[in-house]
């Protein structure tokens, strides 16, 4: 299950799941006619986003992992599960769960991150993040094999379109420095650094 | 002299109250002179958005120019309001709903009709939960119900598959579906929908199980000391407990997520009649294709059902059944092989009369079970398939009657016709090797049985709950053509017979406003014909000639409520199998036969014993979730020494947590310890151990509401830190899978 191509399923699925609920989550899809009302909004989208409360935003992307000396270059397929909870109008709390299916030839296997940090919220749609994780690595290249376990940081900027009170989407580009320490030699040497270039696309729910 | 606008009003107060509207605020009329001016009216009904369901005893409230005007929704949520002419705001209030707030523009003697859609403050599927601990007779029954069934974190949304959280419960690898219940191989527990046993619960590999979710009401679960009325095993037993619906009941649900698609729909036929129409079609071979591999698995079940009233009773027509296969692609070939199929098909019957003081419930059901085999080859030619299959007819009847206020009587009959076809495909020695030699067997089983229990109150705090359980095995009209392994069947006639007195206890030490204080406990014996290690539909019996798998189970717990809504359960247990075979071993040593038969066909004797803990939220609220852990020890008798059982795990821990969120919001954990499994190694049998594995989850749930629908959509991930859960070989040489198992779901109810 952990196969080069495990998270292009989910990913093509997740895509299409993302579309098709915000989609739904236009407000036209949920509108007075003629004889039927819904309440009319009172509050500005903005500052119902703005309001405290529970978020999940998906995330799905590309990352770009470059070695610093002779560590191996991961690039793949990524994808992030961010449960979050807005705390004011300027700031949330975020846990990371990032997965990554690299597929750098002849390199192949998954990695993955988690961690938590703070997010800044500028203006009404973008933000600034950072963050602090655990880093996971499972890789093979041809019959050798490695384990890692490290550690992460990042920051990262986003910009939220609103398309209504359920569900907002839009661009992620996001830098980190990882150190990941790998249980076998043969691939590589056993301590890696790497900084990672990440772009995304976000889709987001209150 | 014309009436003014406002008699007018108190007129349609009038009309609004015949219809269920108590219109406040207006004057009586009075008489006056002037032009008739007819009055402007707002009316309408006041629904649930999401739902539909009408309001009643909401407060509507128009302003316009100073003015105000108010009234209150009747039962079926109309309203009649009336307005000043001209731009109104309109607010609506209701206990549980969002405020409403609108704007209406009526010219004089308008009247708008308008139907105004107020959204809760929180969706939640409809819960109860009954707590009648007076009622209660088991000793060591846990129920789930609600959010417990279908929103705990790693369990796919899956009623049965709760179960694995629970105490006393092991697996045989955490994505299976296969429960080891105190020390015992899956195929000793019993699967049960409504007391109706099912071959399997789950379809093949990590599928769902075979039931639509939205059918179970209740699952109930018994790790041991089950009563009674379920006999022939001496695991533990699962039964799935459905709801009838009723003649009022309309539902529609759809759900779509990575692995399957499924529709529910429900509604009424007659006055007295409501029928529901279920399935599912899993598709994994999609995601199997896209990562290059050469199995393909296909699986589907449906279910449909008629509930109403026929005379003095209640009937029930209740069919099922599922459907699973594997295919394999061999190297070079371009055509799939069947490698493995299963299938079961139920048509249930059932009636039932009377009540709580005295009632009778009759029912039978015709039951198909089929499994195939495929030996794939690379060339086509040499394939063989081998099919299990079994046609049965289950009549059963039970009665109930209350004797006194203190003892009542319960009573039953079970009966179970089965013909049973083998086509085989055995291993033969020649002088040149082995061979496949075509094998049939045709064969007549014959069961039934009959039980009687009277739960006492021999005073206002202690039950007692003796009973007793004979049953008949026969085995009869064997036909073989070919030669069968000896080990596997020998064809001959046999009837085994067995009796099973049991008595279950519960002493109440003390009550109090948060819960009562319980002491409890069971002795019993339990008797089951061997079937399979892991359930295989068409294979329920094998081996009757051998005898039954014989056991004693005893328990002794307590139950304390710790306040807030916390219970918590602790039993000790110790099971005794006298007569075992057929048992699960993975880790078989010793001779074995050409067919693989022999290690697992001995006969042996078991034990197992453990204390196991349930903390629980039993109350309904925002918060719903449960600590078990068991500590326990499982172990086989091999030449007169006790050993570890290959599937004994000291420690099994499960923390489950869910929290519901404002904007319908859910969050949900769980996380699962578990010892390693017991391995061979150069120094002795089962003397080493796996290492731990630990597993955790993630599931968030989120309801968006729609004007006419809900649309709940979920992301769930298991073993989100991607541990890695050993299978075979301890330290160094341990074999594990790393796997990571992201779900995204949705599913919308109309």
């Amino acid at each position: 299950m952990r196969q080069a191509r495990d998270a292009y399923p989910a990913s093509l699925l997740g895509v299409l799941a993302c579309l098709g609920i915000g989609l739904g989550a236009l407000p036209c899809a949920r509108a007075s006619d003629d004889v039927t009302r819904v309440s009319e909004i009172t509050e500005r989208l903005e500052d119902s986003w703005a309001t405290p409360g529970f978020r999940l935003t998906l995330r799905l992307g590309y990352a770009h992992q470059m070695p610093f000396g002779a560590a191996p270059r991961m690039t793949g397929a990524m994808i992030a599960v961010e449960p979050g909870l807005r705390l004011n109008a300027q700031l949330s709390g975020t846990l990371f769960l990032q997965y990554t299916v690299v597929s750098a030839a002849p390199l192949t296997g998954l990695h993955w991150v988690l961690g938590i940090g703070p997010t800044w919220h500028v203006g009404d749609h973008a933000s600034l993040t950072a963050g602090l994780g655990y880093v996971g690595v499972d890789l093979t290249r041809g019959a050798d094999a490695c384990l890692g376990t490290g550690v992460a940081s990042w920051g990262r900027a986003s910009y939220l379109v609103l398309v209504g009170d359920l569900f907002a989407t839009g661009p992620v580009l996001q830098g980190d420095v990882q150190y990941v320490t790998c249980q076998s030699r043969a691939i590589a040497h056993g301590r890696w650094w790497h900084r990672v270039a990440q772009v995304a696309w976000a889709f987001t729910w209150r | 002299m014309a009436l003014s606008a406002w008699s007018w009003l108190w007129g349609l107060g009038l009309l609004g109250a015949t219809a269920g509207v108590a219109p406040a605020g207006l004057d009586a009329p009075v008489a006056s002179s002037g032009p008739v001016v007819a009055p402007t009216v707002l009316q309408g009904e006041l629904l649930e958005k999401g739902t539909r369901q009408p309001i009643a005893d909401a407060q509507l409230m128009a302003l316009a120019a100073g003015l105000s005007t108010q009234t209150i929704s009747g039962r079926e949520g109309h309203f009649v309001l009336p307005v000043p002419p001209g731009e109104s705001r309109v607010e609506v209030r209701a206990a549980g709903y969002k405020p409403f707030v609108v704007t209406e523009h009526l010219a004089a003697g308008d009247h708008l009709m308008v139907r105004y859609l107020l959204e809760r403050t929180q969706y939640a599927d409809y819960e109860t939960r009954v707590i009648a601990k007076r009622d209660r007779t088991e000793v060591a029954r846990t129920s789930l119900r609600g959010r417990e069934l279908t929103q705990v974190p790693g369990t796919f949304g899956d009623p049965f598959r709760v179960v694995t959280t629970l105490p006393g419960v092991g697996q045989l690898m955490s994505l299976l579906g296969y429960p080891i219940v105190r020390g015992t191989s899956p195929g000793n527990t019993g699967f049960m929908l409504d007391g109706v046993p099912v071959p399997q619960l789950f379809h093949l590999l990590a599928g769902p199980s075979v039931i639509h979710p939205a059918f179970i009401d209740r699952v109930d679960f018994y790790p041991g000391n089950f009563p009674v009325r379920y006999g022939s095993y001496v695991g533990g037993i699962v039964d799935g407990v459905t709801r009838r619906a009723s003649t009022t009941e309309q539902r529609l649900d759809v759900d779509l997520d990575l692995l399957q698609a499924g529709v529910f729909a429900r509604g009424p036929l007659t006055d007295t009649v409501s029928g529901t129409l279920s399935g599912r079609y899993g598709y994994p071979k999609i995601v199997l294709g896209l990562l290059n591999t050469p199995l393909r698995v296909d699986y589907w079940d449906y279910q449909g059902r008629l509930d109403g009233t026929l005379g003095a009773g209640r009937f029930k027509i209740f069919s099922f059944g599922s459907f699973d296969q594997i295919d394999v692609t061999p190297r070079g070939q371009d055509v799939a092989q069947l490698a493995f199929r299963q299938q079961f098909h139920r048509l249930d019957l059932g009636y039932q009369l009377g009540g709580p003081a005295a009632y009778g419930t009759y029912g039978v059901a015709l039951a198909w079970d089929g499994t195939a085999n495929g030996n794939v080859a690379t060339d086509s030619s040499t394939s063989s398939v081998s099919k299990l299959r079994t046609l049965a007819l289950l009549p059963r009847a039970r009665w109930g009657l209350q004797l006194g206020a203190a003892l009542s009587l319960s009573a039953g009959v079970d009966l179970a016709i089965q013909q049973f076809v083998a086509n085989l495909n055995v291993l033969v020695a020649t002088d040149s090797g082995t061979r496949l030699a075509p094998v049939e067997v045709r064969s007549r089983y014959t069961s039934g049985g009959a039980f009687v229990e009277m739960p006492w109150w021999l005073t206002e705090n202690f039950l007692l709950v003796p009973g007793s359980r004979f049953d008949v095995y026969h085995n009869s009209a064997t036909d073989i053509a070919g030669g069968v392994p000896a080990e596997v069947y020998t064809g001959s006639q046999t009837t085994q017979l067995a009796a099973d007195p049991r008595l279950g206890w519960r002493w109440r030490l003390a009550q109090g406003e948060q819960g009562d204080v319980w002491l409890k406990g069971g002795v019993g014996r339990y008797h089951q014909p061997a079937r399979p290690a892991i359930p295989m539909p068409g294979v329920s019996e094998i081996g009757l000639e051998r005898g039954l798998l014989a056991g004693w189970q005893t328990s002794l717990g307590g139950e304390l409520p710790l306040g807030a809504g916390l219970d918590v359960d602790v039993q000790g247990y110790f099971n005794y199998l006298d007569n075992l075979f057929f048992d699960l071993a993975v880790n078989a040593s010793g001779s074995a036969d050409l067919n693989g038969v022999g290690s697992v066909s001995r006969t042996q004797r078991g034990r197992s014993y453990g204390v196991e803990v349930l903390l629980r939220q039993r109350e309904m609220t925002d918060v719903f979730g449960w600590v078990s852990y068991t500590l326990s020890r499982s172990e086989r008798n091999r030449h007169d020494n006790w050993l570890l059982f290959d599937f004994d795990r000291p420690h099994m821990l499960h923390a489950v947590l869910g929290v519901r969120l404002p904007r319908n919001w859910q969050v949900g954990g769980q996380v699962q310890v578990q010892s390693g499994r017991p391995v061979s190694s150069n120094h002795g049998y089962n003397d080493a151990r796996t290492t731990p594995f630990y597993r955790i989850d993630l599931r968030i749930d989120k309801r968006a509401v729609w004007n006419s629908w809900l649309l709940d959509f979920y992301v769930e991930l298991l073993n989100l830190t991607l541990s890695p859960e050993p299978l075979a070989g301890a330290g160094a040489d341990t074999a594990a899978v790393r796997y990571i198992l992201p779900v995204v779901g949705f599913r919308g109810v109309l």
